[in-house]
Order: structure tokens, then C-alpha cells, then sequence
């Protein structure tokens, strides 16, 4: 003859294991609905962090010798580095396209953007970007603008910019375009206004 | 409480403080008396500390050993015991012979035994360290160097006689010399590499070059080439050989055109031809494969004006085709610009006149050091037409009273002048008669912020989009011309401002 307690706590366990196996589904359940498209793993930054806001881009147009403005949007991170990484990276886009108006090398990103007393941006381009960067001091010149233009447009606190390649000071883009100075922004937005 | 705290807080700052001082001022005292032997092997070279004892230089002999390969050592009482590889040497602390192998070995100086380690004179070791590894050892003096095995690089020169002469220097391993010049003599230094050959001289009976000496002193081997006209200096076979040949002459321009071309105010015995004014000093190159003017060879004239055709050497330029890199063509058009302008009585120099790598600080010295009142440099490019005219970027300000300019800003006190010339080329080339499309704008070219005077870069694109006539020599010509007459009619402005 059993005892009538331990009869009592047998049934209670396995109401206890059925209860805990309903949970347990449940929760499985709710993790597959709200798991990731793969093809959404290109997430750069955390959720909350990042907003999508529109950037200003000045592009060039190697065939007419122009900048020209144009806006699109992108997802932007509100610390100011990244920001102007995300910035950049948005214009170097452009040009990466297969039917780019003013081609770079394939490969081409912004390793790194360090802002320095709130006003001096740092760029660090890749190996890739100047090694593969045409010759020529139209072509170089149409870059370097560019960038410095399109990064001011969005981030008009950045007053000056230094050019780095591989974190490491470098003559030149290419051969021609000075990478040495440090650039002030108001000058090349003077010269970005002729050039539009 | 709290004041007790600071102030115990202030006291162990101090103490800190004092005690970084001293330690410093020991690491200084000390790293100014410790001397090294360098040990060249044909491999590798390696240094080891020297410390004076009984008044005579000595190292630890069995750092050496170790530094080549494994040694071991027993120490009984005064006799110090030392093997390497199957080699068993014995010492006696005191004694001035040393027994290596079956080989007795007479040291130059007492053998020292101090905490464990024998200690041997600097200048036994040449005829110690051979008993040991073979071969022979090498031991020079002056440098502090001791080449074993055919270690250090060797040299031979040999005299081409011809018009002009040059000097060939082949190295059997790459060389890197600092190179300097003096009034009659190139100079190169060969601190950061280990030349063996003992101090020697030659003399030649050339009208260029007269002697050749070498010598040694603590930093290392000095070669002195000594000529009567400038000398330049090219390397090549990756840095074994260098060709020791005259400076290219610059452009002369007779003294009676410059006369004339600055409206008769100067005599022409105030300006003479700017070779005639530089035949005694030598023009080097400062490093590397390059053969430029840097600094007491480039000429001096009132006007003078330097032509710089772009990149050169290894230093190929843009890919205006497959078959065309840029340096060739600003090469072709820099040399019909120094022509238009010697036949228009103009002072030019030219940066490279051969297919030369320069550095493009290495211009700009040689332009400022000119003091150069126009500075061209010529660029090719295939995006457009026509001629593209750039100035600096930089602000304009006013000429600086005093001697010395901020580097990376010289050009700020001849933005002007330069925008001058700019607007001048711009005025030529419209008038010419193929009507090129031509513009003008600030760009971040270099050297362009480096230049102490008038300065802009041209770049020649192809004419009506064809890459090929960036080679057409009528095109060279065309712009050339444009060029020159732009200089030519922008000179008073540009001396006025000057």
C-alpha cells in the first residue's frame, strides 16, 4: 500500500513538470517570432543608438568637373566619430557604385574618424582607398573636396581636417593631392561653391 | 585632519620626485660611458657593451660566443673554462695567454675573471674569436667594429673618362649613405652601413673628378670625392651601385637678353649667367636614387625662373595610357618651356632634366633655395580638356618681414603673385589659336604650400579628349609657347610685388 502523501506529491510533481513543459514552449515560441532576417545581419550599431536622418552629399562628376549636392539618407550614430565615419562612408558609397561619376578603388572605406577639441576631424582612409585612387590632380583634388565638403555640410563643426592613410601621415593621395596640410574647411567650401 | 593629509600627500610627491631624478641622472651618467663593439658577421651585425678596465677597453667573451651561438662556462678558483661547440678554451684570471683548442692565444691585456665571466681585451679578439669560429676576424680600431667572416660590404671605383667623366662605386650589398656637400667635395657618410675597407686614396687625372678618399672615424666609413665642377650622385642595382657624375648645367641665358628683358636697368656684369655664377659648387643629391640640385648647386639669377616636370624615375605619375606615363610627357613639355623661355632671354632651371626620382620636398628646396621668382610645375592628366591652372589653397598674406618661413605655409606671402601668373597663363592660352578650354582654381597640390615665390601647377589634358595628343608635339608646343609668353609678360608685375 502506498502512502497517501507520497501519492499526493508524485501527482504534484507532474503537474509541475506539465506546467514547466507549457512554458517552455511558450517561450521557444515567442523566440522564433522575433528572431533576425539573416539578410538583416548588416546592422553596424547597436538598436537606439542610430537613426536615420539625411545627409548632404557633395559628389563629383568627373566628366563635368563639378561637385554637386545631393541628399539621402543613412543611418547615422549620434557620437560624433562615428557619425562622421557613417557620413563618410555614405559618400564613399556613391562612388564604389558600378556606375559611379567619379569611380575609387575597389576596397575603398574610412578605416576610423577621430574628432580632436570638437573641430578637428581626423580621417583614416584604408590602404585600399589611396592605393587604388586614380592619378591625377583633377581626380585627386574632386576627392579630397568632396569629402571635406560633405563631411562639413553635415557635421559644420568640424573646422579643419587631417587626412590619414593606414593611420600613418601620407605625402599624397595618389601622387598629386596634398595630404600633409591640414585643411580648412571654410577655404574648401569656397572652392566647392565655384566647383557646383 | 585634512591639512596633515595634504601635506603628507605633498611630501611623498617630493620624495617621489627626487628619487626620478636621480634615477635619471644615473641612466644619463651611465648610457655616456658605456661604449659598444659592433660584431659584423656576414649575416647579421650585432652590438655588445665595452666597459673599461685597467685602463683598456674589454668585453664579456662569452657574450660574443652566445650572441653566435650556445656557450658554457666552469669557474674553479682563477681558471675559467669556456666551451663552444666542440672548442674547450681555458683562461687563467691574470694571465695574458689563453689556451683555445690545441691553440695557445696571446691576449693583448690580462684575462679578467669577474662574477663568473671572463672579460677579454677589444683588441685581443681578432685573434682570439677566429680560434673559436674559424675563418678571420677583422677588428678596426677607429669605428669600433669587428668583422668577422667576410662580414661588412666592400667597395671598388673605377674612373670612366669621357665627356663628362663619371665615378662608379659598386658595393656588394646595398648601401644607404647620408651625402653632403662643401665647397669642391661630395661627401658620403656611411654611418648606418658597415664598410671593411681600411682608410685609402686615388687619384685621378680628370678634368671633373681629381680624388677619391676614404676613412673611418667613430660614426663610421666617409667617402670624400673631390671635383673641380658639382657633382650629383645616382643610385641604382637597388643601392649597390653609384654613379658619381657631373650636375646637369641649367639653362643659360645670355647676359645681354636678361639686360634687356628687365627693361636695361641691370648691368649686365650684375647679372651674369646664373651657370657661370655656381661653376665652383657641387649639386648632390640628398638620399636615394635621385639627382637634384638640393641646395649650394642650384643657381642664383635676378629672375629666375624653375621648371619643375613632375614625378619622374620610379615615380611613373598617372597612367595617361598604356603606353604613356606622365613623367614622359611632363618631361617632352617642360623642355620645350625652358627653350621658349632661354629664346625669350629668360633664367630657368630645371628640376630634372633626365628620368630622375626626386622627392617633392626636394623640389621645393631646390626652388627656395633658388630664391626663385617663378615656379612652374608641369602635370598630365586625362579627365577634360585643355589647360588646368592651380594655385595654393592657402590664405593670402602679406610677405613676412624676417629670413625664415613656416614650411608648410612659405607660399601665403605669394599667393598674389601667383594668382598673377595664373590669370596671365589663363590670358595666353585664350589668345592662342587653338582655342583650348582652360580654367583656373585653388588646389591642394603639392609642393605647391612649400614654394617662397610666384608658383602654379599646370596640368595639360588631352586636346579635344585624345589621350595621343598629350605626346603630339604640336600640342607640346602650343602650350609651351603659352607658357612662356605668360611668364614673360606677367615678369614686371611679379618683380614689382617682389
Amino acid at each position: 500500500m502506498i502512502p497517501r502523501h507520497v501519492l499526493i506529491s508524485f501527482a504534484l510533481l507532474l503537474a509541475g513538470i506539465f506546467v514547466l513543459g507549457l512554458y517552455m514552449l511558450s517561450l521557444k515560441h515567442g523566440a522564433e517570432t522575433t528572431t533576425l532576417n539573416p539578410g538583416d545581419s548588416a546592422v553596424l550599431a547597436p538598436p537606439g543608438s542610430t537613426t536615420s536622418e539625411a545627409v548632404t552629399l557633395y559628389v563629383a562628376y568627373d566628366d563635368l568637373g563639378v561637385l554637386r549636392k545631393r541628399t539621402t539618407t543613412a543611418a547615422l550614430p549620434g557620437e560624433p566619430p562615428a557619425r562622421a565615419r557613417a557620413i563618410l562612408r555614405t559618400l564613399l558609397h556613391e562612388y564604389l557604385q558600378g556606375s559611379s561619376p567619379h569611380p575609387i578603388g575597389a576596397g575603398s572605406d574610412v578605416s576610423d574618424v577621430y574628432i580632436v577639441n570638437q573641430s578637428l576631424a581626423v580621417i583614416d582612409l584604408n590602404t585600399a582607398f589611396a592605393d587604388g585612387h586614380r592619378s591625377g590632380v583633377w581626380e585627386e583634388t574632386l576627392t579630397v573636396d568632396s569629402m571635406i565638403a560633405t563631411l562639413s555640410a553635415n557635421m559644420p563643426e568640424v573646422k579643419q581636417v587631417k587626412i590619414l592613410v593606414d593611420g600613418k601621415e601620407r605625402e599624397t593621395l595618389a601622387g598629386h593631392a596634398d595630404l600633409i596640410t591640414v585643411y580648412d574647411t571654410g577655404v574648401v567650401n569656397q572652392l566647392v561653391q565655384a566647383l557646383q | 585632519m585634512p591639512w596633515n593629509r595634504k601635506a603628507r600627500l605633498a611630501r611623498q610627491f617630493r620624495t617621489a620626485g627626487i628619487a626620478v631624478a636621480i634615477a635619471l641622472s644615473f641612466l644619463v651618467a651611465r648610457s655616456a660611458d658605456e661604449k659598444e663593439l659592433t660584431i659584423v658577421t656576414s649575416q647579421d651585425h650585432f652590438p655588445v657593451p665595452v666597459q673599461q678596465r685597467e685602463g683598456k677597453e674589454y668585453v664579456d667573451l662569452q657574450n660574443i660566443l652566445d650572441s653566435m651561438g650556445h656557450s658554457s662556462a666552469n669557474v674553479e678558483a682563477q681558471n675559467f673554462k669556456l666551451h663552444y661547440g666542440r672548442v674547450e678554451a681555458r683562461f687563467q684570471s691574470g694571465q695574458t695567454e689563453a689556451k683555445v683548442g690545441n691553440v695557445a692565444v696571446q691576449l693583448t691585456g690580462k684575462f679578467l675573471l669577474e662574477n663568473g665571466r671572463g672579460w677579454v681585451p677589444v683588441s685581443s679578439l681578432a685573434g682570439l674569436l677566429p680560434a673559436f669560429i674559424g675563418g678571420r676576424a677583422e677588428y678596426h680600431e677607429i669605428s669600433h667594429r669587428l668583422f668577422l667572416n667576410g662580414g661588412g660590404t666592400r667597395f671598388s671605383a673605377e674612373l670612366k673618362k669621357g665627356a663628362p667623366s663619371s665615378l662608379t662605386l659598386s658595393f656588394t650589398a646595398p648601401v644607404n649613405p647620408r651625402i653632403s656637400t662643401e665647397s669642391g667635395k661630395l661627401r658620403l657618410s656611411f654611418s648606418r652601413d658597415h664598410l671593411v675597407m681600411t682608410a685609402q686614396s686615388w687619384k685621378y687625372d680628370d678634368p671633373l673628378i681629381s680624388a677619391l678618399h676614404y676613412s673611418e672615424d667613430e660614426s663610421g666609413g666617409e667617402m670624400v670625392i673631390e671635383a673641380t665642377e658639382p657633382l650629383l650622385a645616382n643610385f641604382s642595382d637597388q643601392g649597390k651601385i653609384i654613379v658619381i657624375s657631373a650636375a646637369p648645367k641649367l639653362a643659360a641665358t645670355p647676359a645681354s637678353s636678361e639686360a634687356q628683358t628687365s627693361g636695361g636697368t641691370a648691368a649686365a656684369t650684375n647679372n651674369p649667367p646664373a651657370t657661370e655664377s655656381n661653376a665652383n659648387s657641387p649639386v648632390t643629391a640628398s638620399s636615394g636614387s635621385a639627382s637634384l640640385a638640393e641646395s649650394t648647386g642650384v643657381p642664383h639669377a635676378r629672375f629666375l625662373i624653375v621648371i619643375d616636370p613632375s614625378h619622374g624615375g620610379s615615380e611613373r605619375g598617372a597612367a595617361l595610357s598604356d603606353k604613356i606615363a606622365e613623367k614622359d610627357v611632363t618631361l617632352a613639355i617642360a623642355r620645350r618651356l625652358r627653350a621658349e623661355l632661354s629664346d625669350r632671354g629668360q633664367a630657368t632651371f630645371m628640376i630634372r632634366d633626365s628620368d630622375s626620382t626626386i622627392s617633392l620636398d626636394q623640389r621645393a628646396i631646390a626652388t627656395n633655395t633658388s630664391r626663385a621668382a617663378v615656379y612652374v610645375a608641369i602635370h598630365a592628366g586625362t579627365l577634360g580638356n585643355g589647360v588646368r591652372v592651380y594655385t595654393s589653397m592657402l590664405p593670402e598674406t602679406a610677405p613676412a618681414p624676417g629670413s625664415f618661413l613656416p614650411w608648410e605655409t612659405a607660399q601665403s606671402g605669394y599667393v598674389r603673385g601667383s594668382r598673377v601668373l595664373a590669370a596671365s597663363v589663363l590670358d595666353q592660352i585664350g589668345k592662342s589659336q587653338a582655342k583650348l578650354p582652360v580654367a583656373m582654381m585653388p588646389a591642394p597640390v603639392r609642393p605647391l604650400n612649400n614654394i617662397a615665390g610666384a608658383a602654379i601647377v599646370v596640368e595639360v589634358a588631352p586636346q579635344r579628349g585624345e589621350v595621343d595628343s598629350l605626346t603630339s608635339s604640336n600640342y607640346q608646343q602650343m602650350i609651351a609657347n603659352a607658357l612662356a609668353a605668360a611668364i614673360v609678360s606677367s615678369r614686371a608685375s611679379l618683380e614689382q610685388s617682389r
